[in-house]
């Protein structure tokens, strides 16, 4: 990790009352987390992106759309003919690299977050109406999750973007579409499992709703794998994200996107490389860390592999 | 496994396949704005042009007759025309599938290649340095962006060592006759190692783009698998016969583990399907996944849509394999 | 190898007895874990002669499995095996290379495990996994001897029609027929010595019997020693001469089955014979021996059984040695008087 020394002060909730409720298994799974130095660091790291992407007017160097043909591939400031105030050098309309790229985060971080929020919300909900009431619901949302999955997941949104423009909104729509099945396949399967247990038997026999055994009594159990399998496949969105704004499908110019950077840059590899391979650099690391991340929350809510 | 077995899994594929149409008819269907005036946007059609494009792709009817249609067609490999190539879409298909087979294959043998040692070595020296680098190794290869990568292939091995060609699948010097549209092979049948050669080159980046990340995946697989049968009794029992540690290894616990990773190599292929879209626009590669990108741009739907299904359709049966495979290769679950 | 006098007392002065097929001494077994390292063999000293039948009993835990695997080498890294003495028919085994181990593992040691089920590879025929070790050991001559051989293995051990289901697979066997091929696959080479572990715990009653006439059928005809671990007493007093008991990694008693089992000297064998069920009294209560056995990577210094023991007192906390507490008997504890009052 490139980022400063870990301190648990400022993990994702890290603010919470430490003392209280030490024999909770959220607090146990989250002490897990943070002895694991690097994906608290991973952690730290994706902090660090949010507050680029949140904080971009203010810290972006230059206008991200703003064009100096006089700087047309201008190199990064650590090579001859680079300047300080261009840190990353620019691209072929003379656009400051850094500052695109910080904006890109944006892109990337809203893409990521606001298509992993309502998809796991609808494939929340599918899968708890799947598991808990069975019969036709079930067979009906479990063919639609079938049929989902028959396609490869690129080959989908390809289609869909292909059909339905790029754009932002597009981009979120043709997303969604196909991600909320791995949500929707766990909760279901989570439910299948809860739906047995005796606190459910036990609110049925005290005649609650259904609505109220899958929202109150189903759902806050079976809410850690929904989070650990979201974090992981927001890792995999941020990637269809770029991939689709690579082909030209995604987000629309001027709004700068890593993808379409490095499209942009393709053009150029002979002459600069830099264009072309440091967005992919920050795709990397936002998406490595989320994996890491991942993968710690995976190890820590898993009782099995808790010492 | 037997064949009425096989029969009954297949004919369970029949729901999912007719759901894929509906999905894939609706794609161009349900999309917002017309259809055929965007398709003829660029060209200054006149009413009666559109409105002839209109009839000829059916958009007068009623969507359920209009589905109907699409599905009869379908079955008999009837995508309509590609009005861009002038010719029937299902031809032009064909025409690019060899070289996306070829690639794909390729990829799938390099991510075989490279994930079944070293799963394997990480699993039996684990918690070694090797199995650190390997879970690092893996952990990049699914978190790489597969354009990105191929670009990095291209700056080190074509622009900076000058090793590799880039863009198309021969030399121009090259030329042999098409038999199986596969270049590789077809080099072979005509017994050209030149060619061969020189077609190697041309895909050995593209395939090394796409089939490493597939390798982190089956790579994490076989390790896991790996790890749990190494633990088994099974191996135990076979070492106290005093069978050699390779022997255990290479028969005993490969047998085994190597299982899930066939089963997931099987629908990995599929995906790399998808996968190809990019490589091959990263790398020209003229297969069917940059005549799909470029058809978007053509606004070609008609050819996006065969596409699509087609797709789909293969990812659906190479998950059936994938299905037979493990229940074939698993002798508990074989019936 | 020195090893802390809090554990080691040589049976007979660290010399192998005179004779013996198999010599154990100050047999130690780690395995580093996250949570420290366990000891999960911790100085073991024992004899095994030509044609004998030993017991060795204990809780799952006590370390009776890993010492015969580390006896058979089976021990993988990151665990380690030491031993001042480990000699078989002659061999000093903690010189021999890994190849020389190897040969004699299947030829003249062989082992069966708990379960057949999981102790047979699923993805081979029975047939294969018969011959692999005939093969390996060059005891046939090809591959149809090695089949031939297999069917004829797999009728002594009372397969019926041998030859038709030599090409099956293990999961289409029933779980006595499982039991019996791995018995005939330990027995393919006639080893000097079986060691069988817990081989009928996985197994119905009735075949129960049937699989340990089967063993000493065998063991009787072929002059084959055998170590029958597990922890069922009732099997060991029917089928053993010596029996030795285990406890948190340590042998805490040992001498001729029937005496011991007549009158334990440790207070943790007497507490064994407790929680048996009695057919001759059938009323009398079972008692469990309350508490747990100790943490393996924190042993106490002392005697490992005074948390749950009714005798222990102020000096069992001091290190306890395996002392002789009658004719070829020992037993690890300073109460041995308490207890036979």
């Amino acid at each position: 990790m490139s980022q400063p020394a870990p301190t648990p002060a400022t993990a994702p909730n890290g603010g919470l009352p430490a003392a209280e409720r030490p024999e909770s298994p959220l607090h146990a799974s989250l002490a897990t987390f943070r002895a694991n130095r690097l994906s608290l660091g991973a952690a730290i790291l994706i902090l660090v992106f949010a507050l680029i992407a949140i904080l971009a007017p203010l810290i972006a160097p230059h206008d991200p759309a703003d064009g100096d043909l006089l700087r047309r591939l201008q190199p990064p400031a650590w090579r001859p003919d680079g300047e300080w105030s261009y840190l990353l050098g620019c691209d072929a309309l003379g656009r400051d690299i850094l500052s695109r790229l910080i904006y890109g985060a944006r892109v990337s971080m809203m893409i990521g977050l606001i298509v992993i929020s309502i998809s796991a919300t609808i494939g929340t909900l599918a899968g708890l109406a799947a598991g808990y009431l069975g019969g036709i619901t079930d067979t009906l949302i479990s063919r639609l999750v079938d049929t989902l999955l028959s396609f490869p997941y690129l080959v989908f949104a390809i289609g869909l973007m292909a059909m339905m423009g790029p754009g932002l909104h597009n981009i979120i729509l043709a997303l969604v579409y196909k991600e909320w099945v791995f949500s929707c396949r766990v909760v279901r399967g989570a439910t299948l499992a809860a739906r047995e247990l005796e606190y459910v038997e036990a609110a049925r026999a005290l005649g609650c709703t259904r609505a109220h055994i899958m929202l109150r009594e189903i759902l806050p159990n079976i809410l850690s794998p929904v989070l650990v399998v979201a974090t992981f496949r927001m890792a995999y969105i941020i990637i269809m994200e770029a991939s689709l704004s690579f082909l030209g499908l995604g987000v629309q110019p001027p709004t700068p996107s890593w993808g379409s950077m490095v499209a942009d840059g393709r053009e150029h590899l002979l002459e600069a490389w830099w264009v072309a391979t440091l967005p992919g650099f920050a795709i990397l690391a936002l998406v490595l860390a989320i994996n890491v991340a991942s993968q710690g929350l995976r190890d820590a809510f898993d009782p099995r592999l808790r010492g | 496994m037997s064949y009425s077995r096989i029969a009954e899994r297949f004919l369970q594929l029949v729901p999912v396949l007719f759901g894929v149409s509906v999905i894939v008819f609706l794609m161009i269907t349900l999309t917002p704005g017309d259809p055929v005036e965007i398709m003829l946007a660029d060209q200054r059609a006149t009413e009666e042009q559109i409105a002839a494009l209109r009839r000829d792709m059916g958009l007068d009817k009623p969507l359920a007759e209009r589905f109907f249609h699409f599905l009869v067609n379908a079955v008999q490999g009837d995508f309509g025309l590609s009005f861009f190539h002038r010719r029937p879409v299902i031809d032009v298909i064909a025409e690019r599938l060899p070289a996306t087979i070829e690639l794909t294959l390729a990829s799938m043998l390099v991510a075989i290649m490279v994930a079944i040692p070293l799963g394997v070595m990480a699993a039996v020296r684990r918690d070694t340095w090797l199995d650190r680098a390997c879970t690092v190794g893996g952990l990049f290869g699914v978190s790489m962006p597969g354009f990105w990568f191929g670009i990095l292939l291209i700056l080190l091995f074509a622009v900076e060592l000058r090793l590799l060609p880039v863009g198309g699948r021969l030399g121009y010097d090259y030329e042999v006759a098409r038999i199986t549209g596969m270049v590789l092979i077809d080099s072979l049948l005509a017994g050209r190692l030149d060619s061969f050669r020189n077609a190697l080159a041309h895909i050995a980046l593209p395939a090394l783009t796409l089939g490493l990340p597939s390798a982190a995946l089956l790579m994490r697989v076989t390790r896991a698998s790996m790890v749990e049968v190494l633990a088994a009794d099974y191996i135990t029992f076979a070492e106290a016969k005093g069978l050699s540690r390779l022997r255990v290894l290479a028969r005993h616990a490969l047998k085994n583990a190597l299982i899930p990773t066939v089963t997931v190599a099987a629908i990995e292929t599929g995906a790399l399907l998808g996968g190809n879209m990019i490589v091959e626009t990263v790398f020209g590669w003229p297969g069917l996944g940059r005549l799909v990108v470029e058809s978007i741009f053509a606004r070609n739907y008609p050819l996006v849509q065969a596409a699509v299904l087609l797709y789909a359709l293969t990812y659906v049966l190479l998950n059936f394999v994938a299905d037979i495979l493990y229940t074939t290769l698993n002798p508990r679950v074989r019936l | 190898m020195s090893a802390p006098a809090a554990a080691s007392m040589p049976l007979d002065d660290a010399v192998p007895a005179p004779g013996a097929l198999l010599s154990v001494r100050d047999l130690r077994t780690v395995f580093p874990t996250r949570r420290g390292i366990v000891q999960a063999v911790d100085g073991v000293d024992l004899d095994v002669m030509p044609g004998e039948a030993l017991g060795v009993v204990g809780e799952s835990g006590s370390g009776k499995s890993v010492t015969f695997l580390s006896v058979l080498g089976l021990i993988r890294p990151p665990g380690t095996v030491t031993a001042e003495t480990l000699r078989f028919e002659g061999f000093d085994l903690m010189r021999l290379s890994a190849t020389e181990r190897r040969r004699l593992r299947g030829r003249a040691m062989a082992l069966t495990m708990q379960d057949a089920l999981s102790a047979l590879n699923p993805a081979f025929t029975v047939g294969t996994q018969i011959m692999e070790g005939l093969l390996t050991h060059g005891i046939v001559a090809n591959a149809r001897a090695a089949r031939e051989e297999a069917v004829a293995l797999m009728g002594r051990v009372g397969i019926p029609s041998a030859a038709a289901r030599v090409d099956e697979y293990p999961h289409q066997f029933s779980g006595g027929m499982r039991q019996r091929i791995m018995i005939a696959i330990a027995l393919a080479a006639r080893p000097r010595l079986l060691i069988a572990d817990e081989p009928t715990t996985a197994l119905d009653v009735t075949i129960r019997a049937q699989v340990l006439d089967l063993i000493d059928d065998l063991r009787q005809s072929e002059g084959m020693a055998l170590v029958l671990i597990t922890h069922d007493l009732g099997v060991v007093a029917e089928r053993t001469e010596r029996l030795a008991v285990m406890y948190a990694g340590q042998i805490v008693e040992t001498g001729p089955t029937a005496a011991v089992l007549a009158a334990p000297r440790h207070p943790y064998t007497r507490g064994l014979l407790a929680s048996l069920p009695r057919l001759d009294a059938p009323d009398s209560p079972i008692q469990a021996i309350p508490g747990q056995v100790p943490d393996l990577t924190r042993l106490p210094p002392g005697c490992r059984f005074r948390e749950r023991c009714p005798l222990a007192v102020a000096a069992c906390a001091e290190p306890v040695l395996l002392a002789p507490v009658g004719p070829d008997r020992a037993a690890r504890c300073i109460r041995t008087e308490a207890l036979a009052s």
